[in-house]
């Protein structure tokens, strides 16, 4: 018990400190240019917008490829390029370039399908009223995926989590790989209680919180 | 004015070329209410969806004002449709705002000066009688609320053309009178030209100056509404129309009449004035009983159609007969359901 608390007081700052670093850049990374890429993906399959299947099923091609890799394998494989971005292939740094490459394909797809929910009549709508592109999208297109949108995110937080769990293997620190090299490989299963505890509050305040969101703003 | 020249529209369905849009050839005037009618997968939507390019024709143009709108620049197009307006039978009204970003929406689209924004959407709003509605989102309003902020919406770029797309088919019959009554409101202040697609030839008889019947994609009869519903002359109109005024006469009633014969009357226009029934019962020895009947007016003219009981010698009932189909533009004699005549 006692060597527990030891191990949590010296080692759970610095976890949740990695895991936070690690989930916070590839969130807003994956946000952004996962998001840009679930938009084109969105406009290239529309006929409403610019129907293109070449873009299209480039795009998706490679989403798919980075989609079919286990998050484990895909690690392993981005070494070499990790190498190249950050300048070495361990650490938080390190770990934080194959989580979010994962990430932004996993929230491209997640945003198409946000986006294509969203009614063609509405924006067809909103064509017809002689709007502009950008007027379209940020007014209408994001307006209406919005609460979906939330739930995408939602999603793709916690499945971050679970990603970053994984860092340890190239040394990536986190709480996941907390939980492993003590509460598994030194049986110290009071850690592996507090780190699991931990994981659970947070995937579960995330989803409420997520889900609590997207109701507010649904307004069908 | 609006001139379809030619206009084909085709789609690509798995490997079938379908034609949903043929050779159509269609020229709307400023200032009228044109209705294109047909049975639903007629072409219709399609149709009026090329007016404003939503769906662009395979071949042919599309002139607004005597200029092609099929070769304009994206922006040209956009500055266009500005003057476009559209509503759509499922009003199709962005969800996640409130009745007032609805309408400031299409406002922004056209650069309108923010500080004047607030007072165009109160005018718009209680033109449309939905003032105290502003802050509320669309899924709080019922189906013909919706659709007059649609309206609003619409109009409020001060379009010359306003394009409905079924706008009252998903409405009751309360809301169908509202919705067209606001029509007829705006086109009597603002002169603007409507081009409006329905199924419902109700909606036609009391709102339409024009009419185009559609078939398989083809224009198949272009006339005023009176002539539509006095005189159709494709058959498709016909049967539009038999749906739309279909004089059911009961069985029991047909079988319980056991003296003379039963003749359906059709009259309209000036026919309409001619007192000849009561002259038919003064000039021949036979008495006529009114047993079903319906006039409609239609642009303030008379259609009308009578069922008639006419009783009396054989001889007397014959020569009614004549004097009635000289006078009238057509008779039918109806026969009970076992087929024999009475």
């Amino acid at each position: 018990m006692d060597s527990t608390i030891e191990i949590l007081k010296s080692e759970l700052g610095q976890a949740v400190l990695d895991s936070g670093k690690m989930i916070g850049t590839a969130m807003i990374i994956s946000l952004i240019i996962g998001g840009t890429l679930g938009l084109i993906l969105y406009l290239t399959s529309n006929k409403l917008f610019f129907k293109n299947k070449v873009i299209n099923s480039i795009a998706g091609f490679f989403v798919n490829i980075i989609r079919s890799l286990p998050f484990v394998i895909l690690l392993v494989l981005l070494i070499p390029f990790t190498n190249i971005v950050v300048g070495s292939s361990i650490g938080p740094e390190a770990a934080t370039v194959p989580i979010t490459i994962a990430s932004i394909a996993f929230f491209a797809r997640l945003s198409e399908g946000a986006f294509s929910e969203v009614d063609n009549g509405v924006i067809e709508a909103a064509i017809s009223s002689g709007a502009s592109l950008p007027l379209i999208l940020s007014d209408v297109l994001i307006v209406e995926a919005f609460p979906s949108l939330i739930r995408a995110v939602t999603v793709n937080l916690v499945s971050l989590i679970g990603f970053s769990a994984m860092a340890g293997i190239v040394g990536g620190g986190g709480i996941g790989d907390l939980a492993i090299r003590y509460g598994y490989y030194r049986y110290e299963t009071g850690v592996m209680i507090v780190t699991v505890l931990i994981l659970v509050i947070l995937v579960q305040s995330i989803q409420f919180i997520g889900d609590a969101l997207a109701t507010k703003f649904s307004r069908r | 004015m609006i001139e379809l020249k030619n206009i084909n529209v085709e789609f690509k369905l798995k490997d079938n070329l379908v034609q949903a849009v043929k050779k159509v050839n269609l020229t709307i005037n400023k200032g009228e209410v044109f209705g294109i009618v047909g049975l639903s997968g007629a072409g219709k939507s399609t149709l009026v969806r090329v007016i404003n390019l939503l769906q662009k024709p395979s071949s042919g143009q599309v002139l607004i004002n005597g200029k092609d709108i099929t070769s304009l620049n994206r922006t040209e197009l956009r500055k266009t449709r500005l003057k476009i307006g559209m509503i759509f039978q499922h009003f199709n009204l962005i969800s996640g705002k409130t009745i007032y970003e609805n309408i400031e929406f299409v406002l922004k689209a056209n650069n309108y000066p923010k500080e004047k924004r607030r007072d165009r959407i109160h005018e718009l709003l209680s033109l449309v009688n939905l003032i105290d509605k502003e802050a509320v989102h669309p899924s709080n309003l019922s189906g013909g609320q919706k659709q007059r902020v649609g309206i609003a919406r619409a109009i409020a770029n001060e379009p010359e053309i306003l394009l409905c797309d079924e706008a009252t088919s998903a409405l009751d019959l309360e809301n169908t009178e509202e919705i067209l009554n606001i029509l007829k409101d705006i086109k009597d202040k603002t002169g603007i030209t409507i081009v409006f697609i329905t199924h419902e030839m109700e909606v036609a008889k009391k709102f339409f100056n024009r009419v185009a019947v559609m078939s398989k994609g083809e224009i198949v009869e272009v006339n005023d509404v009176y002539s539509i519903f006095s005189d159709p002359k494709h058959e498709i109109t016909k049967s539009l129309i038999n749906k739309n005024s279909n004089l059911d006469l009961p069985k029991e009633i047909i079988s319980s009449i056991k003296k003379g014969e039963i003749i359906k009357i059709n009259y309209k226009g000036d026919d309409s004035l001619k007192p000849v029934i009561s002259d038919v019962a003064k000039k021949f020895n036979v008495d006529i009983s009114i047993i079903h009947g319906k006039i409609d007016y239609i642009d303030g003219k008379p259609i009308g159609t009578l069922i008639t009981n006419i009783i009396g010698e054989k001889e007397e009932i014959s020569k009614a007969k004549t004097y009635i189909k000289d006078n009238v533009i057509k008779t039918e004699r109806i026969i009970n359901e076992y087929m024999e005549v009475i």
